[in-house]
């Protein structure tokens, strides 16, 4: 750091002018050579001070605090960027706690004694339209069939189910939009494995838990 | 329900799957939240996913855990992460970071208890495994 304030060396100096106190140097220098109108006031505005911060704070106001009208409105929530999900930054080895506290929440929710029951038994319509209402955002999803070829196979973890999609994150850890119409899904829970038609569940994620589902739909894809 | 009850039928209880949906989608969002940002941001989801079903499916959320949704973003607010807590007039108000909401609590009058945590306001515990 010593390096940054010795003189110039004497080489340079040897031919430089001597010019004595450097203020009274300016001071002479912006008489000679400013417009006669500007110099008459010089003295004075040599006394000015200039913060260079000053723009800097006028940016940085503070906003002000909202408590009559506390919902926000659509425009707003599109500023301030939660309507949709970012594409990068995910880590799929950072969701390995929601993931298990889903297959937690799972096993209560299903309340599973072992097994499923079969599809002849009284319980089935019973558990199939509980497996409907469940919530699926965590849980570790395969894609088994679908009407376009490079998603079949993609597996990963649900960040955020809309009416119409999965949003998933890959081992990869890229975040992937997949299409719930034209899919079937699978999942695995202990040594059950479920298969789900997407075009089943095609509804708000906040109605699926209120609204009355079909009891008989035919699988077609 | 204790263990040598098991084989008599467990009571139900109304929205049980609704009320079990809600606490996993709380305990998702705590999860996340502080993680890094893209988490923060999903973890937004989450809450305002849980506000949305409490409201369709009329289950009220508990107090306490209102008190930690902000009313305009519905993001978690975590004292001194996610919100700025502030003593001002004897009312301490709570501002999202995020949209600038602020809840304001009074702080002056301590004997007030909210009718959910005064114990005459529960009638009946269920336990499930
Ligand atoms: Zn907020």
């Amino acid at each position: 750091m010593a390096d940054l304030y010795t003189s110039l060396p004497d080489q340079y100096l040897k031919n430089a002018p001597e010019i004595g106190d450097p203020t009274t140097y300016i001071q002479k220098l912006l008489l000679k050579e400013l417009p006669r109108s500007d110099s008459q006031q010089l003295r004075h505005d040599l006394k000015w001070q200039f913060l260079l911060d000053k723009h800097q704070s006028s940016q940085k106001r503070k906003k002000p605090i909202r408590k009559k009208k506390t919902f926000l409105t659509r425009r707003e929530r599109k500023d301030l960027n939660i309507l949709k999900l970012p594409k990068s930054d995910w880590d799929y080895n950072s969701l390995e706690g929601i993931r298990k506290m889903w297959r937690q929440y799972m096993r209560q929710n299903l309340e599973l004694a072992g097994r499923a029951p079969h599809c002849s038994e009284q319980d089935w319509a019973n558990f199939s339209a509980v497996l409907a209402k469940s919530e699926l955002i965590g849980s570790e999803i395969k894609v088994a069939r679908s009407k376009c070829p490079s998603h079949v196979g993609l597996t990963g973890t649900v960040v955020l189910e809309t009416k119409m999609t999965f949003q998933i994150v890959t081992q990869q850890s890229q975040l992937k939009i997949i299409p719930k119409n034209t899919s079937v899904f699978e999942f695995v829970l202990d040594a059950m494995k479920f298969t789900v038609f997407g075009k089943h569940i095609m509804t708000k994620p906040s109605e699926r838990s209120v609204k009355k589902i079909k009891s008989v739909m035919l699988p077609d894809l | 329900m204790e263990s040598t009850n098991n084989s008599t039928k467990i009571k139900k209880c109304a929205g049980k799957d609704n009320l079990q949906r809600l606490n996993y989608l709380y305990q998702a969002c705590n999860a996340i939240a502080t993680e890094n940002e893209t988490n923060h941001l999903a973890s937004v989801m989450y809450s305002n996913l849980a506000v949305a079903i409490s409201k369709k499916a009329v289950q009220r959320m508990d107090i306490e855990v209102k008190r930690t949704i902000c009313k305009g973003c519905r993001s978690l607010l975590l004292a001194g992460i996610t919100c700025k807590v502030r003593i001002k007039k004897k009312r301490s108000i709570w501002t999202c970071t995020k949209c600038h909401t602020a809840k304001v609590f009074p702080v002056q009058c301590p004997d007030y208890v909210p009718w959910n945590l005064q114990e005459e306001s529960v009638v009946e515990t269920l336990q499930y495994k």
